[in-house]
C-alpha cells in the first residue's frame, strides 16, 4: 500500500511539472491583449514587458520561474491584476467565501441527496419515486445559474427574504454571513442533491435486489435491518468517492454564483488571469487546480480501500 | 419534527435580523450614494491605474489642480482652481531661449506656467501639500525604473513637459545600423557601386526593425517597399513564408519594433537580399541593427517643474500649450503620498524594475480630496466619506457642494440584479441595457449620457488579399469595388440597428460624433459647425438651396438618414456587372463575406447581432434581383479581430472608436495611423484632397492634412493649421472626414450613447448632459431623502416604480 501510495505521488508530481510546462508555454504563446492606442505610449508597455523579462527565450523564463519556486517558494507578484500583490495572499484572500459556501451546500445537500435516494429506492417504482425521480432530472438538467437568478429573483427581489449578494466584511464565519449566504448555497446545492439522489437510488436498487438481501431477509433480518446493515454499506461503496470528488471540485469554486451573488471568491481568478495575461496569477492558479485535481483522483482511489477494505490497491 | 423546523427558522430570522440591521438615524443627517460596478479597482495610484474601475476612487478621493463644474446656469462648465490657488500665469518670457528646456528664444506664450498651490490642501493625515510634493511626486511618475504607465500623460499629448519623456526613457538603447555605405569615389564611374563596412557586432547581437530604414534600401524602410507593390511582396516571400509578416508579428510585442536576429531569420533575410538582386552572403548585415549602449542620463533638475516657491511650480513644456489646455490637462493630478509611496516601493526584477503598493489596499493609500478611502473589500466593495481634513469645506468656496457623506460602491456583475437591486432601493443608480430601455424609456429618472465613441464597420478592400482568401464559388473581391460598398452603406438600416443594439443611441454617418468640442472657448460642437454639416450632406448626395429638394442646410442635414435600398441595390447591381465584365467574379459565385466578431456569443454587445442585421439588411436589399440568394455572411469569433483585420486576413469587423472629446482634430489619427487603425486597406499617404484655403485650392494625401491641422508638420508639410483659425481648421477636418467616408472603406452606424435610472432619493446637478461635467457629478448631487429616511421609504414600498 505505502509504495503504491508513493508511486502515485511520484506520478502525479511529474504530471503536475509537465502539464505546468506545457500551461507555461502556451500562455506566452497567447498574443497581448493590449493594443497601442491613441495618446499612449506604446513603447512603455513593451519596455516594462522587457523590465519583467518577457523578451527572453520562453526556455529561460520558464528556468527563472522555476528557479523562483524551489529556491524561495516565490510564485511572483500580480503583475496586471493586483498589481504587485503576492499572489498567494491574493488567493488565499479570495478562498475562504469559496470553500465556504461549498462547504454549506456540501452539508446541506449530502445528508438531503442520500436521504432521498434511500426513500425512492424504498418506494421504487411508487408514485413517491416517480415524483423523485422527474424533480431529479429537472434538476440535473437545468444548470445551477439559473437556480441563481430564479432564487434571487424569488427570495430577494419579489419575498424580500434575502439580500440580493453576500454581505461585505471579512467575517465569514459570523452568523449574519451565513443568512446572507443562504440563496447562494441553495443555488449550488440543487444539482448535488439532484446527483446523489439519482446516484444513491440506482446504488441502492440495485443491492436490494441482491441475493445476499434475500438471504438476509430469510435469516430473519427485518426490511430496516437489512437495508441499513448491509444494504446501504455496500451502496456506499461507490457513493463516498462521490462525495469526496465533490468536495474537492468546490475548490474551484463557482464563476457563475459568485457573480450573481457578490461572492469575493476565486472563481473568476483563473479566467481573468488568462484574459489579462497575468502570467504569475495564471501559473500559480494552474498549479493549485492541477494539484487538487490529481491528488484528488489519488484520495479518491485510495478512499476505496477505506471503505470496504476488501478492495486493496497495487497489490499483485 | 415541526419543533425543529420552527428553530431551524427562528434561527434563520434572526440572523436576518442581525445581517439587516444597519446604521440608525443619530440626529447627523447622513446621505449614501450607493453605485455599483462590475469590479472593484486593481489599482487607483494616480501613477499606475488603467482601467475605468481603477479611476473611480481617484475622482472622489483626490483633486486636480483646476476642475471643471458646471456653470451658474448649469448649461456649460467653468474652470475653477481646487488645488491650485489661481489661473496659471504664462511666464514664457522667463524661459524663451533657455536651452536645458529646448524653448525657442522667440517663444512668446503657451510654453512656461506658473501655478500659485493651495496652501489649504493637506493630505487626509494632515500632512502638508506643498510645491515639494508636486516635484517629488512628478519624479516618481517619470521614475525609469518604475516606467508607471501615466506617465506618459506628461509628454503624450497636449501637455509636453520638458525633458520629461527623455527623462523616464533614459536607460533605453540606442540602435544603429550595423552596415554603412560607402558611396563610390567617382559617381561617374558605373562600374563602382559603392561598398558598406560593418560594425564588429556579433550575429546574436543583431536586430532587424522594419519600420527603420537600413541601409540595404537607403532611404526607405522595408514596410514602406513591401507595401508598394505585389512585386515587393513576393521579393519577401521566401519558400511559403512571408519574412515581412514573421519579422512584423513579432516585432508588435517587442520594445521598439526590434527583432533579434535569428539563424533562421539570418537564413531568410539573405534569401530576400536574393531576391533583390543582391547575392552577397554578408547582405543580411545590411538589414541589420545593433544597441550602442544607453542613452545618456539626465538630471532631473533638466524636466521641465520647477519648484519656485514653498507653495508656487513653473511647468516649462516644449509644445505650447494654451490657457485652456493646460487647465484642461491639469484638472488630474499626478500627486503621491511620499512616504506611502516610497513604503510600498520595491524591486520586482532582476533587472532592478520597481513597483509600488501604493493604491492597492487602503492602508497603502492617501486621500486629499473631498472624500476619503475608508474601507475596501476587494472583489466586493468599497466605501469613502467625508474628508474633514478638505480645505473645500471650510473654504466658502464649495457652498451648497458635495452634499454626499458616504459613497459605497459594491460589486454586482449581471445587470439583472443591479436592476433588481435598483428597484429595491439599494442603488441609486443603474445602467440600462437595450432590453430594460424598453420598459423605462419614458421614466424621468432616466439620463442619457453621449459618449465621444462611433460605432461602425469597417470593410476589407485589399483585393488581392480578398482574392487570397477566396475559394471556388465563393468571391470576396467584389468588396475591393467602391460602387459595391458604397451600395452596402445605403443598404444598412442604422435606425433597426440602433433599436435593436443600443436603443438611445443616436445614428451617426461621421467619424466624428456630437460629443466633440472644436471651439474650446465658445464650446461649440463641431457637428454643429455648416462645414461638419455640409460634409455629410455631399457625402449622402443631398441637394439644398433654391429649387433644391430641400431648401436649407440645415434641413438635408437633418433629413439624412443614409438608408436608401433602392438606390443601394442599383449600385450593387452596378458593381457586380462590372466585376463580372472584369472576369473577377463568376455568375455562379456566391459573395460569401467572413464578419469577425469577439464572441458569437450575444452579450451586452450583441456582437453576432450586427453580423446578423448586417447581412439581412443586405440580403433584403437584394431581394428580386440577379443578386438574390448570392450574398453570405460567415460570422467568426476572433478575439483578434482588429490585429486580423490588419492583416487583410477577414472581411468586414465591427469598430468603436472615440477620442479626446476636447480635441475632434487628432481623432482621424484612429482611422489614420498604421499602428493604432483597424484596416490598412486605405492608405492615407495616397489618397489625396483638395481643400480651398483662403482662395487658393491646395492638394495634399490625408496624412499631411493631419500633420498640417495638428501642428506635425516635418517632411512635405510647410503648412500648419494647428493654430490656424476655428472656423479654418473646421473646414479641413470636414473636408478630411467626408474624403474618408467616400472611400466606403469604414461604416458609420450609430454614436454610443449610455442610459441610467437615478433612484428617486438623488437628484443630479444638472437635467441635460454638459460636456465634460456630465450632469454635475458628486459635486452637485442633492438628495430628496437623508439614509434614514429613505430606509423608511422603501420599507414601506415592496419595490420601487420608476417607469
Amino acid at each position: 500500500m505505502f509504495k503504491y501510495v508513493i508511486k502515485r505521488v511520484l506520478l502525479m508530481l511529474i504530471t503536475l511539472f509537465a502539464i505546468l510546462s506545457v500551461s507555461f508555454v502556451l500562455i506566452k504563446l497567447l498574443p497581448l491583449m493590449e493594443q497601442p492606442t491613441v495618446g499612449k505610449d506604446w513603447e512603455i508597455i513593451l519596455r516594462e514587458r522587457e523590465a519583467l523579462g518577457y523578451n527572453k527565450p520562453i526556455i529561460v523564463q520558464y528556468g527563472i520561474f522555476l528557479k523562483r519556486i524551489f529556491t524561495q517558494w516565490n510564485w511572483g507578484i500580480g503583475e496586471y491584476m493586483f498589481p504587485t500583490q503576492s499572489v498567494v495572499e491574493v488567493f488565499s484572500r479570495r478562498l475562504p467565501p469559496t470553500l465556504l459556501i461549498n462547504i454549506y451546500s456540501l452539508i446541506f445537500s449530502v445528508p438531503l441527496g442520500i436521504a432521498l435516494g434511500i426513500f425512492a429506492a424504498l418506494k421504487k417504482n411508487k408514485w413517491q419515486d416517480h415524483t423523485i425521480s422527474v424533480l431529479v432530472v429537472v434538476f440535473i438538467s437545468v444548470p445551477s445559474f439559473v437556480y441563481a437568478f430564479l432564487i434571487q429573483y424569488i427570495l430577494s427581489y419579489k419575498l424580500g427574504w434575502f439580500p440580493f449578494q453576500i454581505k461585505p466584511g471579512t467575517d465569514w464565519l459570523s452568523p449574519a454571513m451565513f443568512y446572507t449566504m443562504i440563496p447562494p448555497i441553495l443555488s449550488l446545492s440543487f444539482g448535488v442533491v439532484a446527483g446523489l439522489t439519482r446516484f444513491t437510488r440506482a446504488e441502492l436498487t440495485e443491492v436490494l435486489t441482491s441475493d445476499y438481501m434475500l438471504l438476509a431477509r430469510t435469516k430473519g433480518l427485518t426490511r430496516k435491518q437489512a437495508t441499513i446493515r448491509h444494504a446501504l454499506k455496500n451502496a456506499m461503496v461507490p457513493i463516498f468517492p462521490m462525495i469526496i470528488g465533490q468536495f474537492i471540485s468546490i475548490m474551484s469554486g463557482s464563476i457563475i454564483i459568485e457573480q450573481v451573488f457578490g461572492v469575493p471568491g476565486v472563481g473568476s481568478l483563473l479566467i481573468q488571469s488568462i484574459n489579462v495575461r497575468d502570467y504569475n496569477f495564471f501559473m500559480a492558479l494552474s498549479a493549485f487546480y492541477i494539484f487538487i485535481g490529481l491528488a484528488g483522483g489519488i484520495i479518491i482511489d485510495l478512499s476505496y480501500g477505506f471503505i470496504d477494505p476488501r478492495i486493496r490497491m497495487g497489490e499483485k | 419534527m415541526k419543533k425543529a423546523l420552527v428553530i431551524v427558522l427562528a434561527l434563520i430570522m434572526s440572523f436576518g435580523v442581525i445581517a439587516c440591521g444597519g446604521d440608525k438615524d443619530n440626529g447627523v443627517k447622513e446621505y449614501t450614494y450607493n453605485s455599483y460596478g462590475p469590479a472593484t479597482p486593481d489599482t487607483w495610484n494616480v501613477h499606475t491605474w488603467k482601467t475605468a474601475a481603477d479611476s473611480e476612487i481617484l475622482t472622489f478621493s483626490e483633486m486636480g489642480l483646476y476642475d471643471f463644474v458646471l456653470n451658474s446656469t448649469k448649461d456649460g462648465y467653468d474652470i475653477v482652481p481646487e488645488m491650485a490657488a489661481a489661473d496659471p500665469v504664462d511666464v514664457t518670457s522667463v524661459y524663451a531661449g533657455n536651452s536645458d528646456y529646448g524653448v525657442p528664444a522667440n517663444a512668446k506664450k503657451g510654453y512656461a506656467y506658473k501655478i500659485a498651490l493651495n496652501q489649504n490642501a493637506v493630505w487626509e493625515n494632515g500632512d502638508p501639500i506643498n510645491a515639494d510634493t508636486y516635484v517629488d511626486s512628478m519624479k516618481k511618475i517619470l521614475d525609469p525604473d518604475m516606467l508607471n504607465r501615466r506617465a506618459d500623460s506628461y509628454y503624450s499629448d497636449s501637455l509636453v513637459i520638458a525633458n520629461a519623456e527623455a527623462y523616464l526613457k533614459q536607460n533605453s538603447y540606442e540602435y544603429k545600423t550595423v552596415a554603412t555605405f560607402i558611396p563610390p569615389v567617382n559617381p561617374d564611374d558605373k562600374e563602382d557601386e559603392g561598398s558598406y563596412v560593418y560594425a564588429d557586432v556579433a550575429d546574436d547581437k543583431m536586430y532587424l526593425n522594419f519600420d527603420k530604414i537600413p541601409p540595404f534600401f537607403g532611404a526607405n524602410t522595408p514596410r514602406e517597399f513591401y507595401e508598394a507593390s505585389p512585386m515587393y511582396v513576393e521579393f519577401f516571400t521566401v519558400d511559403g513564408v512571408d519574412v515581412f509578416k514573421k519579422v512584423t508579428e513579432i516585432a508588435a510585442n517587442s520594445r521598439g519594433g526590434y527583432v533579434k536576429l535569428t539563424d533562421e531569420l539570418k537564413t531568410l533575410i539573405i534569401a530576400v537580399s536574393k531576391n533583390f538582386g543582391v547575392e552577397d552572403p554578408l547582405s543580411y548585415k545590411q538589414w541589420t541593427f545593433y544597441q550602442d549602449g544607453s542613452k545618456s542620463s539626465l538630471a532631473f533638475d533638466k524636466v521641465g517643474i520647477k519648484k519656485t516657491g514653498e507653495y508656487e511650480i513653473h511647468l516649462i513644456t516644449t509644445k505650447p500649450i494654451n490657457d485652456f489646455f493646460i487647465r484642461y490637462t491639469l484638472s488630474s493630478n499626478w500627486i503621491v503620498h511620499k512616504k506611502t509611496y516610497e513604503d510600498g516601493t520595491k524591486v520586482v526584477s532582476e533587472d532592478g524594475f520597481k513597483r509600488t503598493t501604493y493604491g492597492t489596499k487602503k492602508e497603502s493609500y492617501m486621500s486629499y480630496g473631498p472624500y476619503r478611502l475608508t474601507n475596501f473589500q476587494d472583489g466586493k466593495f468599497y466605501e469613502l466619506k467625508k474628508n474633514d481634513k478638505w480645505y473645500g469645506y471650510a473654504d466658502g468656496k464649495h457652498e451648497n457642494q458635495f452634499m454626499t457623506t458616504k459613497i459605497v460602491n459594491t460589486v454586482v456583475q449581471t445587470d439583472e440584479t443591479a436592476l433588481q437591486m435598483f428597484e429595491k432601493g439599494e442603488l441609486d443608480t443603474v445602467t440600462l441595457g437595450s432590453d430594460s430601455m424598453e420598459k423605462y424609456k419614458a421614466s424621468k429618472h432616466l439620463y442619457i449620457t453621449p459618449d465621444s465613441y462611433s460605432a461602425s464597420i469597417t470593410l476589407n478592400t485589399d483585393f488581392n488579399k480578398l482574392k487570397a482568401r477566396q475559394t471556388e464559388g465563393k468571391n470576396k473581391t467584389i468588396m475591393a469595388n467602391k460602387t459595391f460598398r458604397k451600395g452596402i452603406s445605403l443598404a444598412v438600416d442604422r435606425k433597426a440597428y440602433v433599436k435593436k443594439i443600443n436603443p438611445v443611441a443616436d445614428v451617426g454617418f461621421g467619424l466624428v460624433n456630437y460629443m466633440y468640442t472644436a471651439d474650446v472657448n465658445s464650446g461649440k460642437i463641431y457637428r454643429e459647425y455648416d462645414a461638419a454639416k455640409e460634409a455629410l450632406v455631399n457625402l449622402q448626395e443631398l441637394e439644398y438651396g433654391a429649387g433644391k429638394e430641400y431648401a436649407t442646410l440645415d434641413e438635408a442635414y437633418k433629413a439624412i438618414t443614409g438608408y436608401n435600398p433602392t438606390k443601394a441595390k442599383e449600385l450593387m447591381i452596378q458593381a457586380y456587372d462590372e466585376e463580372l465584365a472584369a472576369g473577377n467574379i463568376k455568375e455562379s459565385d456566391i459573395i460569401t463575406l467572413e464578419f469577425a466578431v469577439y464572441t458569437t456569443s450575444d452579450g451586452e454587445n450583441g456582437w453576432s447581432m450586427w453580423a446578423s442585421l448586417f447581412e439581412s439588411d443586405i440580403i433584403k436589399t437584394l431581394k428580386g434581383t440577379k443578386l438574390e440568394n448570392k450574398f453570405k455572411i460567415e460570422i467568426k469569433g476572433d478575439q483578434q479581430y482588429t490585429d486580423t483585420m490588419r492583416a487583410g486576413s477577414t472581411d468586414i469587423i465591427r469598430d468603436m472608436w472615440g477620442g479626446n472629446s476636447m480635441n475632434p482634430f487628432s481623432l482621424l489619427q484612429v482611422y489614420l495611423d498604421k499602428e493604432i487603425r483597424s484596416n490598412n486597406s486605405l492608405d492615407g499617404d495616397t489618397v489625396m484632397l483638395t481643400v480651398n484655403i483662403n482662395g487658393a485650392d491646395k492638394t495634399k494625401s490625408l496624412n499631411d492634412w493631419f500633420d498640417c491641422l495638428n501642428g506635425l508638420c516635418t517632411n512635405g508639410c510647410e503648412d500648419n493649421y494647428a493654430e490656424a483659425d476655428g472656423e479654418l481648421r473646421v473646414k479641413i477636418l470636414a473636408a478630411m472626414e467626408s474624403r474618408y467616408l467616400s472611400e466606403y472603406t469604414h461604416i458609420p452606424f450609430y454614436f454610443r450613447t449610455i442610459a441610467s435610472l437615478n433612484s428617486k432619493k438623488i437628484n443630479e446637478g444638472a437635467d441635460a448632459y454638459v460636456n465634460l461635467v456630465g450632469f454635475g457629478g458628486i459635486r452637485f448631487m442633492t438628495y430628496n431623502y437623508t439614509d434614514a429616511e429613505w430606509s423608511n421609504f422603501i420599507k414601506d414600498r415592496n419595490n420601487l416604480n420608476y417607469q
